[in-house]
């Protein structure tokens, strides 16, 4: 099945993870693999990252600029952004529900 | 100073991707692949891209419909000639000697393995009859085309299939020339002897009668009245692969149940048993036979999406 517009997957679904990397600035392959590395330690095989790209562009959530040289950049579109900031937003609150409920256990024992 | 090439099983998995994705990302690819130089699971990773990206492949990179109408006539051209390649190994595997007629006998009395090559033989028929409707309307365009001055390159390609059957039909002629002596039936040595060279010569013509008609229709870019009949006539070929392939499972089955002896009658390729021989022909006839299906299946919804 296809999917949706704006749904990019789980939280460590390349899609979330590409996303996230270029709401720091437009990066091409190799900078985005290098970034998601040092933010999520994460690796990204060439054909996870292509096909996450490949996702994110046709959902029109990323856009593609100029190449220089062999290397494309990507920068993040508005809808991108907005898509992004949902998708961290329900991250975080279920991250801050669940540390908080490991805190009253850990309390408890 | 030149860029670091990548390692030649990266891009030969680059390779594996679809020609629109190495058309728009491909570059890119080579250019990752050259600074970020890949392991074991960054190989396995561009393989399982490769693969999703023809299982479902991005809607701003599938090719219009009449490419995809195109392509998927050629696919299924080709699994066509794969079927009957299998169809003709049947043959030969069950074929009745002189003086001996084991299969005949077999048959006699046994609805199953008569259902079996009834179907092989109707399957053969309706594929034929789909050829035919399809195939002929655009083998008649690539002639009209080829007699154009300056289509040389056509006018080889469509050589190509005629000159390697008769390099066939060469190959068994001389092997039937330095045969021995066939009244008491060609000595074993020399069957297997003589296997190699016309086994390579069936494959090597196999593949150019498959390969052929893709790179034609390519050159010919032919009008999509005629594409959209073969696609259509695509349908009834690949009912016609089902049914072969359905009787080249039912006969070894039947087979190994009624006829068990002849069955395990090692008289197959480099001493395999008949069964086993059948058994690996069905095989590689119902792999055939899905492929033809998915080409169909693509090749008849491009098809439909023009006639609404």
């Amino acid at each position: 099945m296809p999917r949706q517009r704006g749904d990019v997957g789980r939280w460590s679904d390349p899609g979330v993870l590409v996303l996230s990397s270029l709401a720091g600035g437009e990066k091409h392959g190799y900078a985005i693999v290098q970034d998601v590395q040092r933010i999520a330690g994460v690796h990204l095989g060439p054909g996870t990252l292509y096909g996450a790209l490949a996702r994110l562009e046709e959902q029109r959530l990323i856009e593609a600029l100029p190449a220089l040289g062999r290397r494309r950049p990507y920068r993040l579109t508005g809808a991108g952004a907005r898509v992004l900031d949902e998708q961290l937003r329900t991250i975080s609150a279920v991250a801050e529900t669940g540390l908080k409920r490991l805190r009253v256990q850990g309390a408890n024992a | 100073m030149s860029e670091p090439r990548p390692r030649a099983l990266a891009r030969a998995l680059l390779a594996m991707y679809p020609h629109a994705w190495r058309e728009r990302y491909g570059e890119e690819m080579l250019a990752l692949l050259a600074d970020d130089p890949p392991g074991a699971r960054g190989l396995a990773s561009l393989g399982r891209g490769a693969l999703a990206a023809h299982l479902r492949p991005h809607a701003a990179l599938r090719a219009g419909a009449q490419a995809r109408m195109r392509l998927s006539v050629g696919a299924l051209f080709a699994c066509w000639i794969g079927i009957s390649l299998a169809g003709a190994t049947f043959q030969k595997v069950t074929e009745n000697i002189p003086f001996d007629t084991p299969f005949a006998d077999a048959s006699q009395g046994h609805q199953l393995l008569q259902a079996g090559r009834a179907l092989i033989l109707a399957g053969a028929l309706l594929g034929a009859g789909a050829v035919a409707a399809g195939g002929l309307p655009l083998l008649w365009l690539a002639v009209r085309r080829a007699m154009q001055p300056g289509q040389w390159r056509l006018r080889a390609l469509l050589a190509l299939p005629p000159m390697s059957v008769a390099a066939l039909a060469a190959v068994a002629a001389g092997l039937l020339a330095l045969a021995p002596g066939r009244s008491e039936g060609f000595p074993a040595a020399w069957v297997l002897g003589a296997s190699l060279p016309f086994a390579l010569a069936s494959a090597a013509c196999a593949l150019t009668c498959a390969l052929v008609p893709r790179a034609v229709l390519s050159r010919l870019d032919p009008p999509q009245r005629a594409l959209r009949r073969a696609s259509l006539a695509g349908v009834a070929l690949a009912a016609a692969m089902c049914a072969v392939a359905a009787g080249l499972a039912l006969y070894p089955l039947a087979l190994w149940q009624q006829a068990p002896a002849l069955s395990a009658q090692e008289t197959g390729p480099f001493g395999a048993s008949i069964g086993a021989t059948l058994a690996v022909n069905c095989a590689c006839a119902l792999a055939i036979t899905a492929l033809g299906l998915v080409a169909a299946g693509r090749a008849a919804r491009a098809a439909l999406v023009r006639t609404r």
